[in-house]
C-alpha cells in the first residue's frame, strides 16, 4: 500500500499543505529544485498541522490576552485617577448647590421634572399608560430574544440587564424635550424614544469586531429590524457602538449598546459628566471645559479594538450629519 | 454675544432633511464656553440638551449642520405651523 500524501490531493483549505515548516518536526525529503517532497502519511500529517494551527492560535490568544491584561492594568490606574478627579470637580462644584425645583402649585396628577418641565394631568396618565406597554413588550417579547441571542456565545455577555427599561421620570423628561423642543406630540414622543429600553453587549477586546458583527446578525435573525447603528469609537469624548432596533409587531423601539469592559466602564465613570452638561442649569464655560476635558480624557483611555473603527454606520451618514 | 454660531436641521423618523422636526444651534462664547438651543413650539431659542445626547450615543434625532439663512427659513415654516399661518 503506498503512501497517501497530502500533496497529491485533500490539500488543506489555504492551499499550502507544506508552508508551516516551522512546526512539527520532520517527515520530509528532498527534491529536485529546493521543493521538499512530504513523506509523512496523511493522517500523521493532518495531526501534526492540527497540532501546529492549534499552537500558533494559542501564542496569538496568548499575545491577546497579555495585551489586554496590559491595558486592563494600564487603564485599572486612569479609572482610580478619573474617580479622584471627579471627587475634586464635585468637590470644586457640590451638586446640592443647584436650584431645585418647586413643584407645590401643580395640579395633581401632573408631573414636574428638572427645570420647565411639566407634563399636565392628561398628558402625565397617557404617558404612564405608555410606560407599562413598552414595560409588557419589554417582559414578553424583547428581553426573552435578547437573553436568546445572548446564550448562543458564552465569550460575551449582557450587562446591566437590571437598568433595560429606562426610569419613567427619565421617560417623561425626554418626552419634554422632544414635545417643547421639536413640536411632536407626547405620543409621537414616546414612539420615536429609543431607548425606553435599551442592552448591553460586553466582549473582551480581541473578540470585540466580529462579536458585533455576529451578534447583529442574530438580532435580525430574531426578527429585529435595525433602524440605525453609530460606531462611536472614533469620537474624543464617548466609545462604543449604539444601535437602534425595531420590533415589527409593536413597532417597539430599543437600543443596543455594544461595549468593551472598559469603554462600558469609561461610560460610567463620565456619565455624571454628560448628566452636568446636559442639565437645564447650565454650567458656566469654565465648568464646562473642566468637564469635557475630563470626558475626553476618559475616553482617550479606552483600547480601541481592532477592526472595531470599521465597523460602519448604519444608515451611513453624510458628512455634515452628526 | 456669541462669538460663533452653528446650525442644524434636526431630523427625527417622522421626519426629512427636506422638512425636518426642528431647527437648533450651538452658540460659542469668547470666554470658551457654548450653549445649545432649540427653536421651540414657545417660538423662542431655548436651552435643549438634544445634541449632547446624540454627542452620546442617543439615535434619535440626526442634527445636519446648514447655514443661518436655511435656518432661518426652518424658522419661519415652525412659526407659521405654530400660529396656524402655514399655507402649506
Amino acid at each position: 500500500m503506498g503512501v497517501d500524501r497530502p500533496e497529491e490531493g485533500d490539500v488543506p483549505p489555504d492551499g499550502h499543505a507544506d508552508h508551516r515548516d516551522d512546526h512539527g518536526g520532520g517527515g520530509r525529503a528532498g527534491r529536485a529544485g529546493g521543493v521538499q517532497a512530504e513523506t509523512r502519511p496523511r493522517q500523521e500529517y493532518y495531526a501534526d498541522l492540527r497540532v501546529a494551527v492549534t499552537t500558533e492560535e494559542s501564542v496569538t490568544m496568548q499575545r491577546a490576552a497579555a495585551r489586554e491584561q496590559a491595558a486592563a492594568e494600564k487603564w485599572g490606574e486612569t479609572a482610580k485617577e478619573s474617580r479622584w478627579m471627579w471627587a475634586e470637580y464635585q468637590r470644586r462644584w457640590p451638586p446640592g448647590e443647584r436650584e431645585r425645583v418647586d413643584s407645590s402649585d401643580d395640579p395633581p396628577g401632573s408631573w414636574h421634572g428638572d427645570g420647565n418641565r411639566v407634563l399636565h394631568p392628561a398628558d402625565n396618565g397617557r404617558v404612564e399608560a405608555a410606560c407599562d406597554r413598552i414595560a409588557e413588550r419589554e417582559e414578553e417579547k424583547i428581553s426573552p430574544a435578547l437573553r436568546a441571542t445572548e446564550s448562543q456565545d458564552p465569550d460575551r455577555h449582557l450587562v446591566g440587564f437590571d437598568d433595560r427599561l429606562k426610569d419613567r421620570d427619565r421617560i417623561k423628561e425626554k418626552i419634554c424635550g422632544t414635545t417643547n423642543d421639536f413640536s411632536r406630540s407626547p405620543e409621537q414622543a414616546v414612539s420615536l424614544m429609543p431607548d425606553a429600553i435599551r442592552y448591553t453587549f460586553q466582549y473582551q477586546e480581541a473578540c470585540y469586531t466580529q462579536g458585533v458583527l455576529a451578534d447583529i446578525a442574530r438580532l435580525r435573525d430574531q426578527g429585529f429590524e435595525l433602524d440605525k447603528l453609530k460606531n462611536y469609537w472614533s469620537d474624543e469624548k464617548y466609545k462604543g457602538i449604539n444601535s437602534q432596533w425595531i420590533e415589527p409587531d409593536t413597532g417597539q423601539r430599543f437600543e443596543v449598546q455594544f461595549h468593551t469592559r472598559i469603554s462600558f466602564e469609561a461610560k460610567q465613570l463620565t456619565h455624571g459628566a454628560y448628566e452636568r452638561l446636559r442639565s437645564q442649569q447650565q454650567p458656566d464655560a469654565f465648568e464646562q471645559m473642566v468637564l469635557e476635558a475630563f470626558e475626553k480624557k476618559v475616553a482617550a483611555e479606552v483600547p480601541v479594538p481592532p477592526g472595531a473603527d470599521g465597523i460602519p454606520d448604519y444608515p451611513e451618514r453624510g458628512a455634515d450629519a452628526r | 454675544m456669541p462669538d460663533k454660531v452653528t446650525y442644524y436641521a434636526v431630523v427625527d423618523d417622522l421626519s426629512s432633511r427636506e422638512q425636518p422636526a426642528g431647527v437648533f444651534r450651538r452658540n460659542y462664547t469668547e470666554d470658551g464656553g457654548r450653549s445649545d438651543e432649540a427653536f421651540t413650539r414657545n417660538l423662542i431659542w431655548e436651552f435643549s440638551p438634544a445634541l449632547i445626547s446624540a454627542e452620546r450615543g442617543d439615535l434619535q434625532n440626526e442634527f445636519i449642520e446648514i447655514t443661518e439663512d436655511e435656518a432661518n427659513q426652518i424658522v419661519e415654516r415652525i412659526r407659521a405651523t405654530v400660529t396656524g399661518t402655514n399655507n402649506g
